[in-house]
């Protein structure tokens, strides 16, 4: 079922550390119970819990509010509203926008509006909860903008909540008509709750020297303790915040986080006492940004064979009440929306419309899967305008010799392995032969539809953010040989520790058990990037890696002289360090460097070469390189229900030269199977008062066992990445989620075989069984208004 | 007092709130937090534990339930196993080895959860034709599952092997038959009628419990107090599945696993819709009583009793009354249940060999999940093929489970072809007036009736017309 390709590792050190699937680094940990998450420590002694008392309307304010009457209250320990807060009381990450508590204006429904004590945390949920019913009146707003349906005209200052942005040159509609054909399309695209196993949580310790102590389940640890310390009105340097592991993140946790550790300290400090604050379930599913909805449209210029000549697409993400990250996500999503193919010229516009809901947020992909959907859509509408596969259709677009110029000047390098991945791809997973067989099961089977669809991902590694792009580690060694590192990524559950322990054992030449990598903490490495935009090991690892290098460096320049040896003359390998004819174990080689005062710690530090964006012109290099792959899903769909099932996948997936090839195969098969999710089950409903509805596991549904395709092929596409990146290595945390898209138009397809591909699928996403029911019906109005 | 043993430790209890569940008192009192607090409300898995229990043939059963809605006192007599206890010195359990062999923990929070149900798998015999199957009450957003369906197939194909607790299981069933009685002034467990009416008599404001999958949602997650419970599971009368003069009486507070198996054996077109009702995890909790006292709008065990012409009964320790479920049900969770009565048992009729009976279930996620449309068809056709019986129940379309008389009227004394189906679905918006919800939309629920109405017709006609089963 799922394949573990041999790698050939191109700068292979005689101690292969780097290149095997050695299992999580916390693996032993976790299926032993022993592995800790925040809400397992031993509780300092008298710590308080918090909870937080919550708006009742989306839009308006706080007519009158009894919140002094809580005080009275025998099991409350103390009540603390936004006039309680010494320093900022805005947390916006990039932007303001983010009140950390809102009394007077309000501006999404559970929105918090202030901090209720108690000694236990079911108490403090349960007062807080009889709170928002019982002690606020509100003033409530007339109008909701819930979707771009309320939002008629961008140039209100109240429709968005940043300026509109556009790449590429303008395209007039002469120019699209100048081509053969043309073709428009549009579509909407649900957000995605994050569903982070692990809820939002934070415990925060007071200090002796007036500041704070935070462990945060946080992905971004550097910006917490920014922002703590503004709003404690405090130094950095007062607040350290520790992170060892989250229960997953997925991007829920890079901003998202922040808001509970500002909240949880805001208490500690009031109080002196150690604070925790940990969301139930519903609360942070209403009270945490998620996934951007999307509305995008597409105006085409194609010759007669399907080529794209000349594109005007836009995107319109939906991004809640402030800015939050929109700025960026939706500028990845006009970055991805040429996927693979050339958009010959293009124009793509993004728009950051302002909802009355939740801020929306970092999600895997930030943006870039909502921008490629548009133009995987307009593939499978430019097969059934002209008559061919989807499949001939993406080939003839794809990025090609005289064509490898984005829409924002970046040339695209590996077009020509992308065209080899995809052929590969086309043929391991037989695809002419079963597409075949397919046309011939939809021609006997009325009831039952099958489709078939190949889709590419080209993904863009790097922060677009420049100076993001940037990280450090501190390593130790001991006189025991052992080895600790500290780098300023966090771990999810992505198996970064894994790696960069790997990379360090690898570097240094020793065992992989001979490293530790410890917590994340702001104290050893500052001044970090949030773990995000699938960067965590190309960044961290080579910091780790120069930090062993530099550690290795001086032990071999010790080793020299202690022994008066040529630099050849020595090697270290396992854990042994040959010294000419001589060996001696490393912890040797470290006592005898420690004997002679050679420093054993040292910092590493890296940061991205070649990248650079102009974004007022909208030209320039953003991305390292990109991240490749392919993926062909097969699926069944119910014509009489809707339902569906995906009964084959096959993947072929580019991630450079593996680090690890079971963590990278781990990161791609939960990445499709949560993309699918996306596309498919996972609905977010919110109410006309904008309330959100699908609030629980009981009505958010995730994927399960069950969903998990009958036939699950992966296999890693076996290719160095060109980039001087770590041990050649590409990243994998967010691209292989758009390889999902293949099971949407394979949904597509499948419809479309209704009308013989003759009529398009309006098919929104998520796919669920209502939507593909209404598509297919659709289709068989269409295919009467033939037959009449 | 309460006993009961956790791992190897048996431990008495006094004083402990009627609602305290499991889950909390493991984290919180024992410090046992490997077991953890995915959602608390039995959807996520994260809280897994199993729970031994004694069968009627004195073997220990061992069987996964969600500490987070199991309330503490519910467990009396029995032993839980978290997952602290699996693993000995510095040796993995097989189970736990086999997660970590196929890479099947990420971020590692739903982890233990998964590995308990692994382990709840590993004692079962025989094993599960599909072991993955024993994992659908766990939720993973990291892996996408693969590597976990792996370590299923690998612990389900493993040779039986005695582990530590198996050889701990004389002690634990010596220990077992050593408990008193539950004594508890404000959680009581009746071992009959008599002492259940009297206690009800004094008590008239207590819950009744059976699983509680349902009632611990009003603790955890409206953040109700409930003082006094009534626990129905230790009544003869309410955990038996018996034979009656023309069919079955299964006990209200049979768990829905044994209440699956039976009616798989003696029902066999109901086997999809038990598969389907919420996950493996909460059948082992949850019963027939529960679902029905509930009256939920959806709730998939009504029109299925409706499509079977089965009967509710209910009892207040001197008689017992018996109801159609579509009388029964009077409203959006109302009942004709009286304040003194609780329901015993579900009254089902042996089935007609030349009864056609389908049920079918449309959600959105196809494992555990909340119909969105259930449909049940039962008919039978007299030897000029002209509908002698018909039934047609329908959840999901009304604020109750409800019987839609006018469309069996339309087909009795008829022969069902395809112009009666034609006919049949015109009426349905007639008839079916559902609203629009977070689950769908009021229209695709219209549309689903007249095409599920079309399926049964095809199933009449003997087509296949279903897709391939999920996992």
């Amino acid at each position: 079922m799922r394949k573990l390709t041999t790698q050939h590792l191109e700068q292979t050190a005689p101690s292969q550390v780097v290149g095997k699937s050695i299992p999580h680094e916390s693996a032993a940990k976790q299926v032993a119970g022993e592995a800790q998450f925040i809400d397992d420590y031993n509780l300092p002694s008298g710590c308080l819990h918090a909870a937080v008392i919550t708006s009742q309307v989306a839009k308006g304010k706080v007519l009158a509010q009894q919140l002094d009457s809580l005080q009275q209250h025998p099991d409350v320990v103390a009540v603390i509203r936004c006039q309680d807060i010494p320093g900022h009381q805005d947390i916006g990450p990039i932007f303001k926008g983010d009140p950390l508590l809102s009394e007077n204006e309000i501006s999404y429904f559970q929105q918090p509006i202030a901090l209720v004590l108690a000694h236990s945390h079911q108490l403090a949920w349960q007062i807080a909860h009889q709170a928002n019913q019982e002690l606020i009146q509100y003033q409530s707003a007339d109008t909701l903008a819930l979707s771009e349906q309320d939002i008629s005209d961008l140039s209100q200052p109240n429709a968005t909540v940043r300026p509109s942005h556009c790449m590429g040159k303008q395209i007039a509609d002469a120019q699209l008509d100048r081509s053969e054909l043309q073709l428009s399309g549009e579509q909407h695209i649900g957000g995605q709750e994050h569903f982070y196993l692990e809820g939002q949580v934070s415990l925060a310790q007071p200090t002796e020297d007036g500041g704070v102590m935070l462990y945060t389940s946080s992905q971004h640890p550097s910006e917490v303790q920014k922002l703590v310390a503004e709003v404690l009105g405090i130094a950095f340097h007062q607040v350290t915040v520790d992170m060892r592991r989250m229960g997953g993140g997925f991007g829920g946790k890079e901003t998202q986080a922040a808001q509970w550790a500002c909240l949880a300290s805001l208490a500690a400090w009031h109080c002196n006492k150690p604070v925790k604050i940990r969301l139930p379930r519903s609360i942070d599913m209403a009270v945490t940004g998620k996934r951007h909805p999307f509305y995008n449209r597409y105006q085409l210029g194609l010759s007669a064979e399907g080529i794209i000549e000349s594109a005007k697409l836009e995107v319109n993400g939906l991004c809640g009440h402030s800015p939050d990250l929109s700025d960026a996500i939706v500028d990845r999503a006009m970055f991805h929306s040429d996927n693979a193919y050339n958009l010959g010229e293009a124009e793509v516009v993004g728009n950051r419309l302002k909802t009355d809901t939740v801020s929306h947020t970092a999600f895997r992909g930030f943006g870039g899967p909502q921008g490629m959907m548009l133009i995987e859509q307009a593939m499978q509408d430019i097969a059934i305008a002209t008559g061919q596969d989807a499949l001939d259709v993406r080939y003839k677009n794809l990025y090609r010799d005289g064509h490898t110029t984005t829409h924002y000047g970046m040339p695209v390098e590996q077009h020509q392995d992308q065209l080899n991945l995809i052929k590969q791809l086309e043929e391991n997973s037989d695809y002419r032969a079963r597409r075949q067989q397919i046309d011939q099961w939809n021609n006997s089977n009325s009831l039952i539809k099958k489709g078939l669809a190949l889709s590419p991902v080209k993904f863009g590694i790097s922060f677009t953010a420049k100076h993001l792009n940037q990280a450090g580690a501190l390593l130790h060694v001991y006189t025991d040989g052992s080895v600790q590192l500290n780098h300023g990524g966090t771990e999810m559950g992505q198996g970064l520790h894994t790696k960069v322990q790997q990379i360090v054992a690898q570097t240094l030449g020793i065992p992989f058990s001979y490293v530790l990598i410890t917590s994340t903490r702001t104290d050893k490495v500052p001044n970090t990037s949030p773990t995000a935009a699938s960067s965590g090991s190309d960044l961290n690892g080579m910091a780790a890696h120069n930090a062993a290098k530099e550690i290795k460096q001086r032990l071999l320049e010790f080793a020299q002289q202690h022994y008066q040896l040529a630099a050849e003359q020595i090697t270290i390998n396992q854990g042994q360090v040959k010294l000419a004819e001589q060996t001696i174990s490393w912890a040797e080689l470290v006592q005898q460097a420690y004997m002679q005062r050679v420093s054993l710690s040292a910092t590493g530090f890296y940061k991205t070469p070649k990248i650079w964006y102009d974004r007022e012109q909208a030209q320039g290099r953003p991305f390292f390189y990109f991240a490749l792959g392919a993926s062909v899903s097969e699926v069944s769909i119910d014509t009489l229900t809707g339902e569906m099932s995906v009964d084959r996948v096959d993947i072929l997936h580019d991630v450079g030269t593996s680090l690890n090839p079971a963590i990278d195969i781990g990161q791609i098969e939960g990445a499709f199977i949560q993309g699918l999710g996306w596309l498919t089950n996972e609905e977010l409903v919110w109410d006309k008062k904008g309330k959100l509805l699908s609030n629980s596991p009981a009505n958010y549904k995730i994927p399960t066992i069950g969903d998990y395709p009958e036939q699950m092929n992966i296999t890693l596409f076996d290719q160095a990445n060109p980039e001087h990146s770590i041990y050649r290595s590409k990243a994998v945390g967010e691209p292989p989620f758009m390889l999902a898209i293949s099971a949407w138009c394979a949904i597509y397809d499948a419809v479309t075989s209704i009308s013989q591909h003759k009529q398009p699928a309006q098919l929104d996403s998520p796919a669920t069984s209502e939507r593909i029911l209404m598509a297919c019906q659709k289709q068989y109005e269409f295919m009467e208004a033939q037959d009449e | 007092m309460l006993q009961l043993m956790i791992n190897d430790q048996a431990i008495t209890l006094s004083q402990q709130a009627a609602d305290t569940m499991l889950l909390s008192f493991l984290r919180e009192r024992q410090g046992l937090v490997g077991s953890k607090e995915g959602c608390a409300s039995g959807d996520c898995g994260a809280c897994t534990v199993v729970m031994v229990s004694q069968d009627q043939q004195q073997q220990l059963s061992y069987k996964q339930i969600n500490s987070c809605i199991t309330p503490l006192h519910s467990l009396h007599g029995k032993q839980i196993i978290t997952v602290e206890y699996l693993k000995q010195g510095q040796e993995l359990h097989p189970v736990q080895q086999a997660i970590v062999d196929k890479h099947g923990s990420q971020c590692g929070f739903c982890t233990p959860g998964f590995v308990m149900s692994l382990y709840a798998l590993s004692r079962q015999t025989p094993k599960p034709e599909h072991p993955e199957e024993f994992l659908a009450g766990n939720l993973c957003r990291c892996t996408g599952y693969g590597p976990l369906i792996e370590a299923a197939k690998q612990v389900a194909a493993a040779p039986a092997a005695k582990d530590h607790i198996q050889e701990n299981e004389s002690a634990v069933q010596y220990w077992m038959g050593q408990c008193d009685k539950l004594e508890s002034d404000h959680y009581w467990q009746p071992t009959s009628r008599s002492e259940l009416a009297s206690i009800r008599a004094k008590h008239p404001h207590a819950k009744w419990i059976g699983g509680g999958t349902d009632l611990a949602l009003e603790v955890t997650q409206q953040y109700q107090r409930i003082d006094e419970i009534i626990d129905l599971t230790a009544l003869p009368e309410l955990t038996g599945i018996e034979r009656t003069n023309n069919g079955w009486r299964i006990g209200a507070a049979v768990p829905l696993d044994k209440v699956h198996a039976f009616m798989a054996q003696h029902y066999p077109t109901t086997d999809e819709i038990f598969a389907r009702l919420g996950n493996i995890t909460i059948r082992h909790r949850a019963t027939l009583g529960g679902s029905l006292g509930n009256a939920s709008p959806i709730g998939d065990i009504a029109p299925l009793l409706i499509s079977l012409n089965g009967k509710i009964e209910v009892d207040d320790g001197t008689t017992t009354e018996l109801y159609a479920p579509e009388d029964y049900i009077t409203g959006y969770r109302e009942t004709r249940l009286k304040p003194q009565q609780w329901i015993s048992a579900i009254h089902l009729p042996d089935l007609s060999p030349t009864l056609k009976h389908q049920i079918y279930k449309v959600s959105k996620r196809y494992e555990d999940d909340i119909a969105t449309v259930v449909l049940a068809v039962a008919m039978e056709c007299d030897d000029q093929g002209r509908v002698s019986h018909c039934v047609i129940s329908a959840g999901g379309v009304a604020a109750k489970s409800v019987r839609l008389s006018q469309l069996e009227d339309c087909l009795l004394g008829e022969a069902f072809n395809n112009d009666k189906l034609k006919q049949l679905q015109a009426l349905v918006p007639q008839y079916v007036k559902p609203i629009d919800d977070v689950r769908a939309s009021a229209a695709y629920r219209v549309l689903l009736v007249q095409n599920l109405l079309k399926r049964f017709y095809l199933y009449s006609q003997q087509l296949p017309t279903r897709l391939a089963a999920h996992a």
